[in-house]
């Protein structure tokens, strides 16, 4: 279970904090406090969810005992090379730093449902939210992506 | 369903779609070529957000997690023999003799007046069987014995004899292995006291002249040679 699950909690766990040695750290402190508490993760279909909160707890844990110095990226921000990772094309890499630069409200559930498949229930239950606010941050998540890649997102009939 | 309801739904939830966003998909040629779009898009987006992971995370993570076992085991083990250590001393301290307070003297000879009792004819017998028992050699040179008898004073067994000091009688006792804690110097009924810590136990004596205190618990000293 956790093979499978480590490398898509990394991913997301990276563009929660956009840094790969964070992101690491993030990971293994989440599956430890996992194994911890393993005795009460009977449910198989909760796990993810469960796995998601843990880290995204650690994550503002983080912030709080080490108060880190957030900087917000601009646009501009040029990836650390490792995470285009082999045979990214440039369109890759360009939507990379969009998502970079894109607000963590929209980036975070944009995450989990593209790269984790939850569903908008799922996302609202970790980010303790409405289902209709995940839908509006979605929503706008994709619309500002393609709108900065100059795409016009045409929502009206 | 319009237009409107199903491109929103498209761009926030493209893999969720109802049965009503499904016909409306199939029935507009338009909405149906903005969803083929954002597919297309969504495509692009799962790529780029495949971030490649480090590699062998998984086992790094499961040997972090036997190191952190290894380390908490460590620290009970740790824990553990420092417990031991401290229960084993407190119980060492438990079992040592606990010393013989003073005044156990006095109330012995409360209870037991052996000095104010005639002489024994036997004493010297008496003082061979007390000496004995209490792995005492005995080498005179104290005064003339008077009584000599085996005694308990607060649980520990002694020597109680009466002497004649300088025309008077004079009180001893003799306890091996004895610590004795508090004041050294006593007074009691007209007697003064005396009582001597030695490595080997204790001694104490008492007659009418403090002044002879000294001397006759220095020969006291020398008259007993301890065995054990």
């Amino acid at each position: 279970m956790v093979a499978a699950l480590t490398d898509d909690l990394f991913r997301y766990a990276f563009w929660l904090c956009r840094d790969r040695h964070l992101a690491e750290d993030l990971v293994q402190e989440t599956l430890l406090r996992a194994w911890r508490f393993m005795d009460r993760l009977r449910d198989q279909a909760a796990v993810k969810g469960w796995l998601l909160t843990t880290l995204r707890r650690e994550h503002a844990r983080l912030y709080e005992r080490k108060r880190l110095q957030q900087v917000d990226l601009d646009v501009t921000t040029v990836l650390d090379e490792h995470s285009r990772g082999p045979g990214s094309d440039a369109q890759v890499s360009e939507l990379r730093q969009r998502l970079f630069a894109l607000p963590a409200d929209y980036r975070e559930p944009l995450a989990m449902q593209v790269l984790l498949g939850c569903k908008v229930a799922e996302i609202a239950a970790v980010m303790e939210l409405t289902e209709s606010a995940v839908m509006t941050r979605l929503f706008r998540a994709r619309k500002q992506l393609q709108e900065s890649m100059g795409v016009n997102v045409v929502v009206s009939g | 369903m319009n237009c409107l309801e199903f491109r929103r739904a498209c761009l926030s939830h493209p893999r969720e779609l109802d049965t009503a966003q499904r016909a409306h998909d199939n029935d507009c040629p338009v909405c149906c070529r903005f969803a083929a779009e954002q597919r297309a898009f969504d495509g692009r987006l799962a790529a780029a957000l495949a971030v490649p992971a480090p590699e062998r995370l998984a086992e790094r993570v499961c040997f972090r997690r036997g190191l952190r076992a290894r380390r908490r085991l460590r620290w009970l083990a740790s824990a553990a023999v420092v417990a031991l250590a401290v229960g084993a001393s407190f119980g060492v301290y438990l079992s040592l003799p606990a010393p013989m307070p003073v005044r156990a003297f006095i109330a012995h000879m409360k209870i037991d007046p052996l000095q104010q009792m005639p002489p024994d004819p036997a004493a010297k017998v008496e003082l061979a069987q007390v000496t004995d028992a209490l792995g005492l050699h005995w080498q005179g040179g104290v005064g003339k014995l008077l009584r000599a008898k085996l005694c308990d004073l607060d649980g520990h067994q002694g020597a109680h004899l009466v002497v004649e000091n300088h025309g008077k009688r004079a009180t001893l006792f003799v306890l091996p292995g004895i610590d004795v804690a508090g004041a050294k110097r006593l007074q009691h009924e007209g007697m003064s006291g005396l009582v001597v810590d030695t490595p080997q136990g204790a001694i104490a004596v008492f007659c009418p002249e403090a002044a002879q205190l000294a001397g006759l618990a220095a020969r006291l000293r020398q008259a007993v040679r301890w065995q054990t």
